[in-house]
């Protein structure tokens, strides 16, 4: 079954192209031969899609892709300069908007997030990579942490400099910002910034038929690997071993069609059967 | 279920022993796996333990017919076997002494992968092949299983191996930081030889 996206309550945009099939939701940035700057109503968009298609159940994957030569070759200046002039507060509103939803709302969306990358990409389109589970990069694609762009996503949000991504490491992200340092596809994937990178040619090949396995996966269980993903990394080991217990418990009583009794005496509730708040 | 072996002074080895079910661990293997650590903690004439499967496998991950929804065990067992098995993959093996290498060909599926992050060195066939494939069965891996795959490699890699359940070979997991070392012979009997050099050291 197709889908608009006007059905899932996303408005088309010019500068977007954007295409729900089988539950697969392809975003494709940019204009064909353009160069892939980012402007503010991109950067919007982008996060306006992440917010409605949280707990979508329609959409079970989502593909950023770029029609445009590069995936970002940076931020569109003029666009956002004319912007700031008559409107400072979107320009803010928008990045640190973009920023939640990179580094917060993405990787604890339950939809798999994948992206694939050729021709240039910096600056937002490697905060956007920072979101993304699984990464497809062309080997010839050109990474740049461009230090300007850097800084005005910082500054923008009036808040200290963060790592561009917490897939590379401080030091590694401050030489290659100062430094001007270029590094390719194949080179990404070495630094973990990519998951795997292949010849122009497979590229698109390679992440729809990912997508499409992904597709095939419980639905659920995805979800909670990508929560146990976001969650795990900082608790302590029986932390982990509890947390496990209630993801199984959680896992098997809704797999098997059966509601919580959260979710049996929030409706008793709410049909005037019983009162939980006074303890019965 | 385990061949021990102390072939020369100062090494043992430890082998799993269930080829038929490619040395999944189950019950009594998760129970022996404890035992042998906790003696084997103690034992100062043994500098050095090298982990292995018997039969054309490492270890395939836990049981399932043991331990998931049709498991048969009572729950008292289970509940036992819970413990051990959490005992040794997040803390017995952490501490363990002795410099521990593993030598890996076949398959490394899910809960042997804590097993590799808690070895100081990892050799592997070429044609080993490593995987979460927790995934495939609609089940999810366990906290303590990514984290441990976490501890060894980057997020994209543990992003792609836990939702995508797909195998890699040994090239791209010693690329990845699950490997040391990728040989196209007997991984056991490198492992052996560096142990034994660690040993003379």
């Amino acid at each position: 079954m197709t889908l608009s996206l006007t059905d899932i309550g996303i408005d088309p945009d010019e500068s977007i192209q954007a295409n729900l099939d089988q539950g697969v939701l392809i975003v494709g940035l940019g204009q064909a031969g353009g160069h892939g700057l980012w402007t503010v109503s991109m950067i919007e968009y982008l996060s306006r899609v992440v917010q409605r298609i949280a707990g979508n159940e329609s959409i079970r994957v989502l593909v950023l892709e770029a029609v445009s030569k590069d995936f970002c070759s940076g931020l569109d200046l003029n666009d956002f300069a004319a912007i700031t002039k008559t409107d400072p507060i979107r320009v803010r509103t928008a990045m640190d908007e973009f920023e939640q939803c990179c580094l917060r709302l993405m990787p604890t969306l339950e939809q798999p997030v994948l992206a694939q990358v050729h021709g240039q990409c910096q600056s937002a389109g490697i905060k956007w990579l920072e979101g993304c589970d699984i990464v497809y990069a062309d080997h010839r694609a050109e990474f740049f942490l461009d230090e300007s762009d850097f800084h005005q996503l910082s500054m923008v949000n009036n808040s200290q400099p963060e790592p561009k991504a917490n897939l590379i490491s401080t030091n590694t992200e401050s030489f290659d910002a100062l430094a001007q340092q270029v590094f390719d596809g194949q080179e990404a994937a070495r630094r973990g910034l990519v998951t795997q990178s292949f010849p122009h040619d497979l590229l698109t090949h390679e992440i729809r038929a990912l997508a499409s396995s992904l597709i095939e996966k419980d639905r659920l269980a995805l979800q909670f690997t990508k929560e146990t993903i976001a969650h795990v990394g900082t608790m302590s080991w029986d932390a982990s071993v509890n947390y496990t217990a209630a993801k199984f418990a959680e896992l098997t009583s809704r797999q098997s069609g059966a509601s919580s009794s959260r979710a049996i005496a929030i409706a008793s509730f709410l049909a005037g059967e019983s009162k939980p708040g006074k303890g019965g | 279920m385990l061949r021990i072996e102390d072939p020369l002074p100062g090494l043992r080895l430890i082998g799993f022993n269930r080829a038929p079910k490619r040395n999944a661990i189950g019950v009594e293997l998760t129970l022996a796996i404890e035992r042998v650590l906790l003696e084997t903690r103690f034992r100062d004439d043994i500098k050095a333990l090298v982990i292995h499967g018997i039969g054309g496998h490492f270890c395939a991950g836990m049981d399932m017919k043991d331990f998931f929804d049709s498991s048969t065990r009572s729950p008292e067992l289970l509940k036992t076997a819970r413990a051990a098995t959490e005992h040794w993959r997040c803390h017995l093996l952490r501490k363990m002494p002795q410099t521990i290498f593993s030598a890996v060909e076949g398959y490394c599926l899910g809960g042997a992968l804590p097993i590799l992050e808690c070895s100081d060195v990892v050799v592997g066939h070429a044609k080993a092949q490593f995987g979460m494939p927790e995934i495939n069965f609609g089940f999810v891996p366990g906290g303590q299983i990514v984290k441990s795959v976490g501890l060894m490699t980057n997020k994209r890699a543990l992003s792609y191996l836990a939702l995508t359940g797909r195998l890699i070979d040994a090239t791209r997991a010693l690329h990845w930081g699950l490997l040391s070392e990728v040989v196209d012979h007997d991984p056991l009997r490198r492992a052996m030889e560096l142990a034994q050099q660690e040993i003379n050291f």
